[in-house]
């Protein structure tokens, strides 16, 4: 067994660290603040060539894999330039087309992602249908050359910055499967351009501070063409959970890296604010939250990595490994954004301090992009054997 | 000369980001574990050393390091942004800036270069002798602390940042160049070009070889942390910094 990163994972890691120096948390904060597309900092990395890490170099990317791009992504956030399309895009959406789109679908949409010039968000989500995903009830029903969509989405992330929509709907609705037992028949995968006619969206009211936003996306009377269903239509199962474990392992990665971020910053702050005549922290009551904290995030690291080699071979067990990832990773940031917090004191609640939109952010870390319960459920049922509890 | 070849010095040195520790028995400073860089000057040295090539104004670049074996990984790094091929000089000690001129020269004999591009200094050693040294050396001009470099058919026009302001030179070229902060913005590393740089050449040459025999010539004694600053106090007002300032002379 080998720890030790090749040249061009140091050489990602180095760039990463030059990139986010120049594109920094404060700009990130700004772009956050208007909500606006962190876009100079994606045409850098577009220009150095970290787009397309997983892109196959026939398309234009350095087909590399899971791996590099989850180191990428956790050190950036170590910078405090969490990138959330580095999750929808480069996570979800890209392995899913690289691995069931057919090469007219490569082809044309592949380039661009590589080069940065367009971007894919992810809508699963609805009303009806979070965790239990096979209860969606979004229908494309087929109509001459094309499918036309009609359904409601939720908590879809920067779908105003993206120019591709990856929608998983229902060709055959849950009844027509024949219910329970045949639920995970009749999902299909499509491509849809956000600038469709009869796809519209607005924003919700989250109160997560970051560059994307989630939205509300409807469709009415969506007309897609038949080239844009990725996949075989009905067996879009398969192609949604090709693009799960990396989204778990982009998550576990960002986690992580904000982890580090917030530890870093609290570090700092205690080391030179002196109450009682000494620097905070030197008090043990700061500083053992902190270092148990940085342990867990190390361990939540590793677990990531281990998930993305799995993964990138396409091991089987990739899926268990990248649950566990994302709950250890999650479970690890959250405590240490805990423990910053603390260290900050009321300072921590001000706007200028600029902890607490992370702390949530940590938070909701534990809940999306998959809530640690169903993980529990996961590992629960898959891993030990025990039976279904839901 | 569009033929031109350009060569370039890049030292290992410990990042610039990385806190530095002197070693306990005061012998040197820790570099175990530690991420090491290539020199930030040396950087600015090959990124315009890359500029000049690809406006045309020379054929080829060659990236050299002096050092131990492990400098091979900054050689790779220079031929990911773009270096053609490098050379490895290794030594069995930390060569002292005499020693790193006289390998450069060897290797200047060798290759023939129009232009030897270095930092002005390392940032570890702080020494900033080798440029002077080889031009020296060599015989041939020499413009230090360039801030803007135009080459012109068999000369070059240098920018210098001087004390008293800017200063404009020209010199016959073959010259050696020492380059300052401002010259340029070096680029990242292309994920695309750290793999094309796997199959680009680094050839290893031992010092000996290239009839240097002495490395060091200076007898570092000690290696120590600087002291801890003394805390300081808050004044009142303007007139009782002043007053302060008097009392102590520095106004």
């Amino acid at each position: 067994m080998d720890f030790e990163l090749s040249e061009e994972q140091k050489s990602i890691l180095d760039t990463a660290d030059r990139i986010a120096k120049k594109y920094d948390r404060a700009y990130w904060l700004e772009c956050a603040k208007a909500k606006r597309f962190t876009s100079e900092l994606w045409d850098e990395l577009g220009k150095a060539g970290y787009l397309g890490i997983t892109v196959p170099e026939e398309y234009g990317g350095a087909g590399l894999g899971m791996f590099e791009l989850s180191l990428l992504q956790e050190r950036l956030a170590e910078h405090g330039v969490a990138v959330l399309f580095f999750v929808v895009n480069q996570g979800l959406s890209i392995p899913a087309l690289v691995r069931h789109g057919t090469d007219e679908q490569k082809s044309r949409l592949l380039p661009a992602i590589a080069s940065g010039e367009k971007r894919f968000c992810f809508a699963i989500t609805e009303p009806n249908a979070g965790t239990n995903t096979f209860k969606i009830e979004s229908m494309a029903k087929r109509d001459g050359d094309d499918y036309i969509l009609n359904g409601n989405k939720l908590f879809i992330s920067g779908i105003n910055q993206a120019h591709h929509v990856l929608v998983v709907a229902r060709t055959q609705s849950y009844q027509e499967v024949g219910g329970q037992t045949q639920r995970k028949e009749g999902l299909s995968l499509f491509i849809v351009d956000t600038d469709s006619k009869g796809l519209s969206y607005k924003p919700m009211d989250t109160m997560l501070l970051n560059p994307e936003g989630q939205f509300f996306v409807y469709f009415d009377n969506v007309r897609i063409p038949k080239e844009n269903l990725l996949g075989k239509e009905g067996k879009g199962v398969r192609v949604l959970f090709d693009g799960l474990n990396p989204e778990r392992i982009m998550a576990a990665a960002m986690a992580c890296g904000s982890g580090r971020w917030m530890i870093r910053r609290a570090v700092e702050y205690a080391n030179q604010r002196v109450i009682f005549d000494k620097p905070i922290g030197t008090y043990q009551a700061l500083q053992h939250p902190l270092a148990e904290s940085m342990a867990l995030i190390e361990v939540g690291s590793l677990m990531t990595r281990k998930a993305a080699w799995l993964q990138d071979r396409g091991d089987m067990g990739a899926g268990e490994a990248s649950n566990m990832a994302k709950l250890v990773a999650a479970d690890a940031s959250l405590k240490a954004s805990n423990a910053a917090l603390q260290c900050f004191g009321g300072y921590g609640f001000t706007e200028s301090q600029d902890m607490l939109s992370s702390f949530i952010g940590a938070r909701l870390g534990t809940v999306a992009p998959i809530n640690r319960e169903m993980i529990l459920n996961f590992i629960g049922e898959h891993t030990l054997g025990m039976p279904k509890s839901y | 000369m569009s033929d031109m070849k350009i060569m370039v010095g890049v030292k290992r040195v410990i990042d610039y980001n990385v806190r530095v520790q002197v070693k306990s028995d005061g012998s040197g400073v820790v570099t175990d574990g530690v991420k090491m860089s290539i020199n930030p000057f040396d950087e600015i040295a090959l990124e315009e050393a890359l500029r000049l090539k690809e406006a045309g104004k020379a054929a080829e670049v060659i990236a050299v390091s002096v050092g131990p074996s492990q400098a091979q990984e900054q050689l790779r790094t220079a031929l990911a942004m773009g270096a053609d091929r490098g050379i490895l000089v290794t030594t069995a000690e930390q060569p002292q800036p005499l020693a790193v001129a006289k390998i450069f020269a060897a290797l200047y004999a060798k290759e023939q270069p129009g232009l030897v591009i270095l930092g002005k200094q390392a940032i570890d050693d702080d020494a900033g002798q080798v440029p002077q040294m080889l031009a020296g050396l060599l015989d041939v001009a020499q413009a230090t602390n360039a801030s803007k470099v135009e080459l012109e058919g068999e000369s070059a026009r240098v920018t210098r940042e001087i004390d008293t302001g800017i200063e404009v030179i020209e010199i016959r070229l073959p010259a050696v160049l020492s380059v300052d902060l401002r010259l340029n913005e070096p680029r990242y590393v292309k994920l695309p070009d750290i793999m094309k740089a796997k199959k680009k050449p680094i050839e290893t040459i031992d010092a000996q070889a290239l009839g240097v025999e002495r490395l060091t010539f200076l007898r570092v004694i000690k290696t120590s942390t600087p002291p801890a600053r003394q805390g300081g106090h808050k004044v009142g007002s303007v007139e009782e910094l002043v007053q302060e300032l008097k009392q102590r002379g520095f106004v």
